[in-house]
């Protein structure tokens, strides 16, 4: 669904990717891992064109996507859920979701009522403006919302970052029930246990390249990969 | 001392002013967050209105102009954002300044190329000349139907802003545009509609002005420099603190204008230093305009 080839990013005069390739196939969930700065936020934002590589090309179902706007790259079906959140605090909950509505997007599988359904805490807020929501309870949100935009594939970064471990859980059966409904994901993850849990194959990056790649069960199982590039 | 009817008459003027200069200072806010940009060109854009109504009344008469010259205004506006202001977004913020700056010192020029540097007077229509009796002070009409005019303006606009969902992608976009192109909504147009918008309830603000203050071609630096401190006061990005801040502005200078004549000009940036020594983000921001 997703080919990434070769891309380089600059911020500035900043060199920052040097040739990241990856893939994503429809349906796949797959993972991002690295340290900070390895440039996992990077990809996702060139992906979505908020910093538009200067080499490589990006395609998405087909369609070389590398050079357009990042509305136009949400309009073809790609939904990017920030790490920090960004959910607009003047906004109350719903007009949030509201907000995520787009059109031109893939089947319209996902409504306020789905949304609710799969994040029932939203319901009973959704009068509440955004800014007086609890960390886990934006983050639901900011889901929430990118899938009101019905898009074919949801990259998600750092979705667990500083959040309690129950409501980490709470966001891993969420992203989980995504996944059963073949929803295709790209995650960013600093938390390996729920990396590794939700994805079927993993991208390990270090000082903006790939170094390794493989099945989710591979990478567990690599002790060195994992003490040497990822800190854990 | 003044006596009780005047105070109240000079505090109603003080209302009113603040009600003109608190619509201008609304599309100046809504630019400022949404775009991140100071419009100096702002104040032009007050100034055409008015010009342009003062060609269009002897054409169409009051009514008609009052509709088309905000229209006009509103058109120009987008003209400018996606002609020049729109190139700068990604820039260094001080070159969409100086741009705004030029835009503003050639405008107040074509202004006089084309009406000339004489003062003009617009007449207030029919039904809003003379005076009214009040019972406890005699009160211009017009000046009732100024205040009048602004306040139902604002309140439009707040219930587009507020109720529609349109007015909801704005109000998101004044917290974070990037994340609103992100959601897949069209920045670009949003953008440029928001920029005409502001325009064309600047042009209003001149226009409803206009019959009260001379049509000059300074006129759009008299309004610009009160919208600045007025949104400075209010808070950036809030549309009430703008409204608030227009008129605690209005009511410090007719009163100021009452009390200490000599000083008048001078304090509304008094009220601005106050304000701000106490509320550095003014009275309802959430943010500063440099954050």
């Amino acid at each position: 669904m997703l080919e990434v080839h070769e891309i380089d990013t600059f911020y500035g005069n900043a060199h920052v990717l040097f040739g990241i390739s990856l893939r994503v196939g429809a349906g796949e969930c797959v993972s991002l891992l690295g340290r900070n700065g390895a440039g996992k936020t990077t990809t996702l934002r060139s992906i979505m064109g908020l910093n538009a590589p200067r080499r490589g090309t990006i395609r998405f179902k087909a369609e070389e996507i590398h050079g357009r706007v990042p509305y136009r790259i949400a309009r073809s079906g790609i939904a990017l859920v920030p790490e920090d959140r960004r959910i607009f605090p003047v906004l109350t909950v719903e007009e949030n979701l509201r907000l995520g509505e787009k059109k031109g997007a893939g089947t319209a599988r996902w409504t306020l009522e789905r949304v609710y359904e799969v994040f029932p805490k939203l319901k009973v807020l959704r009068e509440r403006s955004g800014g007086n929501l609890s960390g886990g309870e934006q983050q639901m949100l900011t889901i929430a919302r990118a899938l009101m935009g019905n898009p074919d594939l949801i990259m998600l970064d750092e979705p667990t970052e500083g959040l309690a471990p129950i409501v980490v859980e709470e966001l891993v059966h969420a992203i989980a029930r995504l996944k059963r409904e073949a929803m295709t994901v790209l995650l960013v993850e600093q938390n390996i246990n729920v990396a590794l849990a939700l994805a079927d194959r993993c991208y390990v990056l270090d000082h903006g390249s790939v170094v390794a790649e493989g099945p989710a069960d591979t990478i567990r199982a690599d002790e060195q990969l994992r003490a040497d590039l990822l800190g854990v | 001392m003044p006596s009780v009817a005047e105070v109240v008459s000079q505090l109603t003027n003080g209302v009113i002013l603040g009600l003109i200069l608190a619509l201008v200072a609304t599309g100046f806010t809504m630019v400022l967050s949404v775009m991140g940009i100071i419009n100096f060109a702002h104040g032009l854009l007050f100034a055409l209105g008015a010009y342009l109504s003062l060609t269009l009344v002897d054409v169409v008469g009051y009514w008609p102009a009052l509709l088309l010259a905000p229209l006009a205004v509103g058109l120009i506006g987008i003209l400018l954002e996606q002609a020049f202001i729109r190139r700068l977004y990604t820039k260094d913020p001080l070159f969409v300044l100086l741009l705004t700056f030029g835009i503003a010192m050639m405008g107040e020029d074509v202004i006089q190329m084309i009406w000339g540097k004489l003062a003009y007077s617009i007449a207030a229509p029919d039904l809003a000349r003379g005076s009214i009796d009040l019972g406890f002070m005699i009160y211009s009409k017009y000046r009732l139907f100024m205040g009048a005019f602004a306040l139902v303006s604002i309140f439009c606009v707040w219930l587009f802003l507020a109720k529609t969902p349109y007015g909801a992608m704005i109000r998101a976009g004044s917290h974070d545009s990037e994340m609103v192109g992100i959601l897949g909504k069209n920045l670009p147009l949003i953008r440029a509609l928001v920029f005409g918008l502001a325009a064309a309830m600047a042009a209003l603000a001149g226009i409803i002005a206009a019959p009260l203050w001379s049509v000059r071609p300074q006129m759009g630096l008299d309004a610009l420099l009160p919208a600045f401190l007025i949104v400075v006061i209010g808070g950036m990005g809030s549309f009430w603190g703008s409204v608030l801040g227009g008129l605690l502005v209005g009511i410090t200078n007719s009163l100021a204008v009452m009390f200490v004549p000599r000083f008048a000009d001078l304090m509304m940036y008094v009220l601005a230093a106050v304000v701000l020594l106490y509320r550095p983000r003014g009275l309802l921001g959430t943010r500063s305009v440099l954050e």
